[in-house]
């Protein structure tokens, strides 16, 4: 039964979210295929060049925030208000509900924000591109010679990879996709055991989840940063470390820090929601 | 057979007490009503059979299995409103109720739809309410449960479409399955139940057959239950 939960689940949010991730792409090869001519390059179009990073700014921000509220709005909705009717009465635990929501929105979710930093990247590689042909910009023509010497083990005149985080281009990469999916997870589950406690709540059921979502993320914010600069407490007052260092001494531990922070709040927060959702659930 | 029992369930939303210290049961192969004016708790007790509620205290047992997946195998449950997803169209929700119940009839959902000129390919959203009203009986009479629970099923449609409703309960269970309708229509449905189950202020007055009302009181349903509910 998970596996056909998961089945319409995956129809149902992609209704949605499919349309937004396409916007994404949409976006990406429009702004990849102006980089790549000469419209924007001339001084003269300097202002549309802000008004178009800004633009281009704020809808990856909107299209990011869109597919996260959908995925927590959805959860919600189809648990706890008319639609619950259905889903609470199919044969099927509540956790399996559960796990199966969750599981599809942590992919989404995932999946959106990495198409959101290969867009970043795309377009950056784009003018890099356009730059290191024409010779038109030295910096942006920098930024992919860099990137590429920095893959490939670095140049002698730049710093590679393992200089500036710590770890190989692969370790890195691997790291950074377990902190997004972990980080995915994190703040699902957080929006999920808000709308679960809410529904303890004898009235204003959705007022009173969404201030148990602000206090759970003003109260996780507030044990992250303790954490993080306890960890780095050493690193930090460390007079003898040269910046380069000093950047790798602190990247090295904030990744795993983060990961192991969310994923140990994540699993506190899943196992709350779980018995809550599997014994005190009631449609008013 | 003891299809459904409850024994002292008790059910309170903080200090109101919805339900309280109800006790009955029902057998296979009847078609009760639950009569009661608003307010009464005929829809909670609905929900806590279905599982949607959990009981303050008390057990609730359908074929002598707490409500839980077994349960809901074998309740096919109408609530009182629309529930369905209304951006999905009538032929995908047929599909996720085929995918979910075992004992869901496809052909059967597709064949009272077409006697009801609702076409499949229209999304709910579309659909006036009283159409989604009766695609949703559609949904829940084309399944073989053992136990319908329906809360009030003919509340929202006119005349004519509360005499095809009625003739969809009747023609589609199965003789060995119960049906348990809420309602305070009680004129309009009084002809199709076996048992009547009175309840006031979450607490049963009365569990008896419709026979039994005629016979010993020589009155209709209707009639007794105006006696009953007097304001």
């Amino acid at each position: 039964m998970l596996g056909k939960l998961i089945k319409h689940e995956w129809i149902a949010t992609r209704r949605i979210l499919f349309p937004v991730n396409l916007t994404i792409i949409l976006i990406t090869l429009v702004g990849c295929i102006f980089l790549g001519t000469n419209i924007l390059q001339s001084k003269n179009s300097l202002p549309l060049v802000v008004l178009l990073i800004i633009l281009y700014m704020l809808s990856m921000i909107v299209l990011s925030m869109v597919s996260s509220f959908y995925l927590l709005v959805r959860f919600y909705k189809n648990l706890f208000t008319a639609e619950g009717y259905l889903m609470f009465t199919l044969p099927v635990t509540p956790v399996q509900l559960l796990n199966s929501k969750l599981l599809v929105a942590c992919l989404w979710s995932f999946f959106n924000t990495l198409l959101i930093l290969a867009s970043f990247f795309a377009l950056g590689f784009s003018s890099g591109y356009y730059a290191s042909i024409h010779g038109t910009s030295n910096e942006k023509s920098a930024f992919l010679s860099g990137f590429l010497s920095a893959m490939t083990g670095g140049a002698p005149e730049s710093a590679s990879i393992q200089d500036i985080f710590g770890y190989s281009a692969v370790e890195l990469l691997l790291l950074c996709l377990a902190v997004l999916f972990i980080g995915a997870f994190y703040s699902l589950i957080m929006g999920y055991l808000a709308f679960t406690l809410g529904q303890l709540v004898g009235k204003y059921k959705l007022a009173c989840s969404i201030v148990f979502y602000i206090a759970f993320y003003i109260g996780a914010q507030i044990i992250s940063s303790i954490i993080l600069v306890a960890v780095n407490i050493e690193t930090l007052l460390d007079a003898s470390l040269d910046s380069m260092a000093l950047t790798r001494s602190i990247y090295g531990s904030l990744l795993p820090t983060v990961a192991i922070l969310h994923l140990v709040l994540g699993i506190l927060f899943y196992v709350i929601t779980f018995f809550v959702i599997r014994k005190k659930v009631n449609l008013d | 057979m003891t299809l459904l029992e409850c024994k002292n369930l008790t059910k309170q939303y903080g200090k109101y007490t919805a339900l309280s210290n109800v006790s009955l049961q029902i057998d296979s192969g009847h078609i009760i009503g639950l009569l009661g004016p608003n307010g009464s708790g005929k829809t909670t007790l609905i929900k806590l059979i279905a599982g949607l509620l959990s009981p303050t205290s008390g057990a609730l047992y359908i074929k002598e299995e707490p409500v839980g997946i077994g349960s809901k195998k074998l309740i096919s449950y109408l609530p009182d409103h629309t529930y369905l997803n209304d951006w999905m169209k009538v032929k995908e929700i047929i599909r996720f109720f085929a995918d979910f119940y075992e004992d869901f009839e496809t052909e059967r959902a597709y064949d009272m739809l077409s006697k009801l000129d609702i076409d499949p390919n229209r999304k709910l959203k579309t659909l006036s309410k009283g159409t989604k009203e009766k695609v949703q009986l559609i949904l829940v009479m084309s399944r073989k449960a053992d136990l319908y629970l329906l809360d009030e099923p003919i509340a929202g449609v006119d005349p004519a479409a509360r005499d095809y409703i009625l003739n969809t309960i009747i023609s589609n269970y199965d003789e060995n399955a119960s049906i348990l309708i809420s309602t305070h229509l009680i004129s309009d449905i009084e002809n199709i139940l076996d048992e009547v189950i009175f309840i006031k202020n979450g607490c049963i007055q009365m569990q008896t057959s419709v026979d039994d009302i005629r016979e010993r009181d020589n009155k209709s349903v209707d009639a007794l239950f105006r006696e009953v509910f007097r304001c």
